[in-house]
């Protein structure tokens, strides 16, 4: 009984940490290949790791979670931990809640079975408004600049990623899909 | 089949196929390619087809079994329902962008398998 405990965390830490290190990855390529499309240092007009978020609440759930706090407390660059905790806090919960709500309105269940391509994009746009809202209320609370310029950028920002990503696995399976007929 | 490991695998394979169907054509059956073959002679013919003598023109489908289908292709994006001005009850099939974009496509990969 304790070692099926002790072996189930040590499967969702490992999975947290791989969810991190994709997250990281992910954040560095959107600042080196999408560096034009920077709004302010914590807003893109085209974000690509918003598909790792919904990508990993949808496939792992709270483990994705997880992951994605770890990732974003590593990636999140401010003057206060504490300031820090509350911007991964927010990355890593809005796509659980946008996944939460829009299983609820689809009557999905947990496995996704069922999942059209349509609900799928309004998962994208809710996963987007919903951390665009949050982040946004939180730079609000927390700063002397009381407007909401990012709202829409950040908005924009990550359903063009979220959208660009699924684009590219989509098309990555449709390759591997291919090869396999081909090579055997 | 219940361990966390195969159920992330299940929520994968579901994803994948919704994220298949935000980049392919919607895929058509023998049966609902037959149907829009059927309707798109008509078409070609610069006639727009009811719903009703499509129904009972097609030799290969009960009329049940044509309705069932038609439904599908519209709900497919590849006909459009449109309704008699002069009758509430008679319906016109038309095209719709993707059903022209489909037959435009299947004559672009004819012409390229004859070297045209």
């Amino acid at each position: 009984m304790r070692s099926a405990w002790t072996s189930q965390i040590k499967q969702t830490l490992v999975e947290a940490l791989a969810i991190a290190l994709v997250w990281v990855f992910f954040f560095r390529l959107n600042l080196f290949v999408f560096a034009h499309f920077e709004f302010n240092s914590r807003v893109y007009w085209l974000f690509l790791p918003a598909g790792i978020r919904m990508m990993a609440v949808f496939i792992f759930g709270w483990k994705g979670v997880w992951g994605l706090f770890i990732g974003s407390t590593y990636t999140n660059e401010a003057e206060t931990d504490a300031y820090v905790l509350g911007l991964s806090a927010i990355s890593a919960l809005s796509p659980m809640l946008a996944l939460l709500l829009c299983r609820w309105f689809y009557n999905l269940a947990s496995t996704l079975k069922g999942l059209k391509a349509k609900q799928l994009l309004v998962f994208t746009l809710i996963g987007g408004l919903v951390n665009s809202l949050l982040s946004q209320l939180y730079f609000y609370a927390t700063s002397t600049d009381k407007v909401f310029f990012g709202f829409v950028p950040m908005f924009v920002g990550d359903v063009l990623g979220t959208l660009l990503f699924f684009y590219m696995v989509a098309k990555l399976l449709e390759f591997l899909s291919a090869y396999h007929k081909v090579h055997g | 089949m219940n361990t966390s490991t195969s159920i992330s695998y299940i929520k994968f394979l579901n994803l994948a196929n919704a994220m298949r169907e935000l980049t392919e054509f919607p895929v058509l059956n023998p049966m609902e390619e037959y149907l829009l073959n059927h309707i798109a002679l008509a078409w070609h013919a610069n006639k727009n087809p009811s719903v009703s003598q499509t129904m009972h023109t097609s030799s290969e489908m009960s009329p049940s079994t044509v309705h069932r289908h038609l439904t599908t292709l519209r709900r497919k994006g590849f006909v459009r329902l449109n309704v008699d001005e002069r009758d509430n009850r008679v319906k016109f099939i038309s095209h719709t962008p993707l059903s022209q974009q489909y037959f435009s496509l299947l004559g672009q990969c004819l012409s390229d398998s004859v070297g045209t």
